[in-house]
């Protein structure tokens, strides 16, 4: 950008700025306004100013100098747009404001009359603001050949994937819970009323964490309905040391125990995703690490029938399947329990989730007498399929191109 | 999860022992009435593919059970199956030396069994089954069958050592002492475990004959039962009464569908006498009220004892209440519920309509999770692509490559693979690590993953604490500081958290060339040029630049800026 020096500029840089001479009338003693009003060109401007970079004070109705400055900037900048020398932005801008610079506009428009006639590969500013753009031809461009190709931010597919069932959640009532990655025993097995013999537990079935090892177990009177509850229904001297060791947690049913022992508000119906752990071998449909989508549901009135029915709302709400069936199934800590699977248009029938009725045992121990329906989906399978990956592992995908280039619709 | 047990059937066997052909469409349904899921048919043998779903009922893991279960299901044989029990003068030693080996033996006879092929196989399967599953592989409950006819009681149970005794186990022609089978024989080193000392458990019969050493093998001598064999003893051995007995329950129970006759054997030892099998099973009174309003379904009290009485329950009314009971191959029920249950099952819960339950909620996210969202959308709004990662890692990836002093983490005791051994404590190595796998995909790469970690906390009551982070990298041929300072201040500066940077050493980043970012007094995270020592661990090509931060502490410093408190991360109260 050039500039060039207005008629006042150049008054201004040949006699100096107002306040300036105001200032060296000043230093040879204190004025009275109206002299001062004689005595100075542009008088309310250059009072103007010296109030506002405070050089003069108004007292019993005489101005009078605080300080003579050392130097004038914008005479200096002036001096240099004379010169044609390159000036500091910031000096330039009150400048402008002062309309003692303007910008050379005849640049702009020499330009731009340069272009005049002829064929331009683009449309420049000098040609929108001179109206020059009118005696210029813009070059056709082959605008049916695609431009570089590039890729936005994105989310990751299955965590947006995971957002999205997560409203859907919500949108069905259910409140969201929250709990550690590492679990107590405790938490993850014998709050949910799986005796410390079962299979599941066994070495080759969980991970069991080295260091940290051993963590607390909670409040005593819980652990001791807990224990009672085992002792009395599976017979078996109850071990607190076992209960005490640390794992990464297997299930997110470990959560849905802590909220049940939290007095949660009844009726409710509560959710988690989460990040969950078992030993497998990693392959096309297997992953070690995996996602949960569980939760419980609990009201004084609930029956079977309502089992059925979140089940197969779930169906419908989150996988959009309208053909459900349901299988009896078993897990420890559920009786009855349900398997329910749905019918997809290519793949036939395929297991969805899972729900049962917490064992009273269970629920009383953790102080709710409620029925409490607790539910699984199996979110990794319905998110492959709605990701359109057949290899599990593709949820954790480290493919960067696969990222960049997958719809995200 | 545990393994549930899988068996092969015949269908013909199958309708032979109901009593009826099953048409092709209703398997499925009806199968689910004892409990198993059909998960193939194979056309050219003609055997289904089985699932047993009830790890609590071992007799449903033959067709004999099964076949049992649909006769109720199918209203042509309903009410508890009676098993007559015919006392024979068999008599089985116990001797106290097995008290601290394997302690426990129950054991019968049952005679006039006519095995066709499919009967062999079954048996075996049930056998095997019973003592994988519900046996924990041979350990609490191992299962011998043998052709009685060779067997000249009394029969001895006892413990000998090892220079003691000497036979030719099955499948062998050597004869061989204890420890040379655990030693050589297959099935001694499979299951040898379960001997720990130095006494070998031995059944022996009064001709001193080797019938086998529980839990490992039978001898040869006794061999196999095969079509010919009439008449069979069996015998479990283990270590708690309700799981052996439960097993030899569901053996005999299972030969006696076969047509066979139960006959007991008297177990005698040095403090007690006593008969087995005991067919005994338990029961328990319900009230139809609660099944109605469990079940939600409107059942009579008839119609639910129609249903248990399919269900192969006996039920007497007794006072305003429904006595159940059961026969003695089930020992599954402990509480109410489990009876309920079998009346839904008998009822279909296909024949059922499902009901949506009337309970208005409000619906909530976490308000830490709607945070992480902004979060990942400033990222994305930034130019980055999201990636999320595996938690579990390796100490080499956290520590040696990363050219860190290594500190102690969650360590897995029994990992799967030595690579996923750990659970990551920061997030920037499962980010550099996405980027080794990208390095013939066109650059630059900017890449940011928000995720948890995990450190150790002696206060917290799991002693670990989780920790929800964010990693931001971005690598070209030519990349810097600068790159990412200006990305960094965006997003604080559109999350309003103030903050300064002050410069730091990281092992892991160019001296100079990194800073520690402080907010509200604290540092919350870094940000530098990742050191070439680093990048040439991770055989990484090009300049990456990398910063991580706490997002739970852009989170606590966030909602004080709102001046509301806190909300925990995690719903529920600290107990």
């Amino acid at each position: 950008m050039q500039y060039r020096l207005t008629e006042e500029g150049k008054d201004y840089l040949k006699h100096g700025l107002p306040e300036q001479q105001l200032c060296i009338l000043l230093s040879k003693g204190t004025l009275a306004l109206d002299d001062a009003k004689k005595k100075v060109k542009s008088f309310s401007v250059a009072l103007a100013w010296a109030k506002q970079k405070k050089l003069v004070t108004f007292e019993g109705g005489k101005l009078a100098l605080i300080k003579q400055p050392q130097d004038w900037p914008e005479q200096i900048a002036m001096a240099a747009i004379a010169n044609g020398d390159e000036t500091h932005i910031e000096i330039i801008s009150t400048l402008l404001k002062r309309r003692l610079v303007e910008e050379v506009r005849e640049d702009i428009r020499s330009r731009a009359e340069k272009l005049v006639g002829s064929e331009v590969a683009e449309l420049t500013p000098e040609l929108i603001s001179t109206g020059l753009w009118r005696k210029v031809t813009i070059k056709p461009y082959n605008v049916t050949a695609v431009g570089e190709r590039i890729s936005p931010g994105k989310r990751q597919p299955y965590g947006a994937f995971l957002d999205d069932v997560r409203r859907k959640l919500i949108s069905l009532g259910f409140r969201e819970m929250n709990g550690p990655l590492i679990e107590s025993e405790f938490w993850n097995f014998d709050a949910l009323f799986q005796p410390q013999s079962h299979p599941a537990r066994d070495w080759a079935d969980t991970y069991q964490l080295k260091e940290p090892s051993q963590g607390n177990l909670p409040a005593k009177k819980l652990v001791g309905a807990v224990s009672n509850a085992h002792e009395g229904g599976w017979k078996y001297d109850w071990n607190p040391a076992k209960a005490a060791r640390l794992m990464p947690r297997a299930h997110c049913t470990a959560v849905s125990a802590r909220t049940l022992a939290s007095e949660p508000v009844i009726p409710g119906k509560y959710f988690c995703i989460g990040r969950c752990f078992r030993p497998d071998v990693l392959d096309a449909t297997h992953l070690i690490e995996f996602n949960q989508v569980e939760g419980i549901v609990i009201d004084p009135r609930l029956t079977f029938l309502n089992l059925l029915g979140i089940l197969k709302m779930f169906a419908t709400e989150i996988a959009g399947a309208e053909n459900v069936k349901f299988t009896p199934d078993y897990y420890p800590f559920t009786e009855p329990s349900v398997q329910m699977s749905a019918k997809h248009p290519e793949l036939g029938w395929v297991e969805f989730g899972g729900a049962g009725i917490f064992r009273e045992e269970l629920t009383n121990a953790l102080g709710v007498k409620e029925p409490v329906i607790a539910w699984g989906i199996g979110i990794d399978r319905l998110a492959m399929f709605k990701l359109g990956v057949k290899d599990i592992r593709y949820l954790f995908t480290t493919d960067l191109d696969w990222l960049r280039n997958e719809a995200v619709v | 999860m545990m393994r549930m047990p899988k068996i092969e059937i015949f269908k013909s066997d199958l309708e032979k022992l109901v009593g009826q052909e099953i048409r092709p469409k209703d398997l499925e349904e009806l199968l689910m009435t004892a409990k198993v899921e059909l998960e193939g048919v194979d056309a050219a043998t003609g055997m289904l593919k089985l699932d047993c779903k009830d790890t609590n009922r071992p007799d449903l893991w033959g067709t004999e059970g099964i076949a049992r279960q649909l006769r109720g299901s199918l209203d042509k044989e309903t009410g508890m199956p009676k098993y007559a029990i015919k006392e024979s003068e068999v008599v089985l030693n116990v001797d106290k030396k097995v008290a601290k080996v394997r302690p426990l033996v129950v054991g019968a006879v049952v005679r006039g069994l006519k095995f066709d092929s499919a009967a062999i196989q079954q048996l075996i399967q049930l056998q095997e089954k019973i003592a994988l599953v519900w046996g924990r592989k041979r350990r609490e409950a191992a299962i011998g069958v043998y052709d009685f006819d060779k067997i000249k009681p009394p029969i001895l149970y006892t413990a000998f050592k090892d220079n003691e005794i000497k036979f030719i186990p099955l499948e062998s022609t050597e004869q061989m002492s204890p420890k040379q089978i655990l030693e050589r024989h297959p099935k001694g080193k499979e299951y040898g475990h379960l001997i720990p000392g130095n006494d070998f458990p031995i059944l022996i019969d009064s001709a001193d004959n080797v019938l086998s050493m529980p839990p490992v093998i039978n001898s040869a001598w006794t061999g196999q039962v095969t079509e010919s064999t009439k008449n069979v003893f069996v015998e479990v051995t283990g270590w708690n009464e309700r799981i052996v007995r439960l097993a030899l329950n569901v053996m005999v129970t299972a030969l006696a569908e076969r047509g066979g006759k139960i006959e007991s054997i008297k177990l005698k030892s040095q403090s007690k006498s006593s008969v087995s099998p005991d067919l005994s099973g338990d029961s328990m009174a319900i009230d139809g009220e609660s099944v109605r309003r469990f079940l939600g379904l409107q059942l009579s009290d008839e119609e639910i004892i129609r249903l248990l009485e399919r269900a192969r329950y006996d039920v007497k009314r007794k006072d305003d209440k429904l006595l159940c009971v059961w026969s003695g191959y089930r020992t599954d029920i402990m509480h109410a519920r489990d009876i309920i249950e079998d009346v839904g099952v008998l009822f279909g819960y296909n024949e059922m309509q499902p009901e949506i339950p009337h309970i208005y909620t409000v619906g909530s996210e976490s308000e830490f999770e709607v945070f992480c969202r902004r979060l990942k959308e400033l990222g994305v709004g930034l130019g980055f692509q999201e990636t999320m990662s595996f938690i579990l890692t390796n100490r080499e990836n956290l520590f040696k490559k990363m050219e860190t002093p290594p500190v102690a983490v969650a360590e897995i005791a029994n990992p799967v693979s030595a690579s996923l051994s750990a659970m990551r404590n920061w997030l920037t190595p499962s980010v550099l690590e996405f980027l080794t796998k990208n390095m013939h995909v066109e650059y630059p790469h900017r890449v940011f993953e928000v995720g948890d970690c995990v450190v150790l906390d002696e206060r917290a009551e799991t002693r670990t604490r989780t920790l929800r982070q964010i990693c931001m990298t971005a690598t070209d041929t030519k990349v810097g500081y600068q790159d990412l300072a200006s990305v960094l201040d965006a997003l604080l500066r559109n999350l309003g958290i103030v903050y300064k940077l002050q410069s730091c050493s990281c092992p892991h980043y160019i001296d100079g060339r990194a800073t520690e970012i402080v907010a509200g007094e604290n540092s919350i995270g870094t940000i530098g040029e990742i050191h070439p020592q680093v990048l040439n661990n991770w055989g990484l090509g090009k300049p990456v630049t990398a910063l991580e931060l706490s997002v739970d502490a852009l989170w606590e410093l966030v909602s004080k800026k709102r001046g509301a408190p806190i909300p925990k991360k995690h719903v529920h109260k600290v107990l």
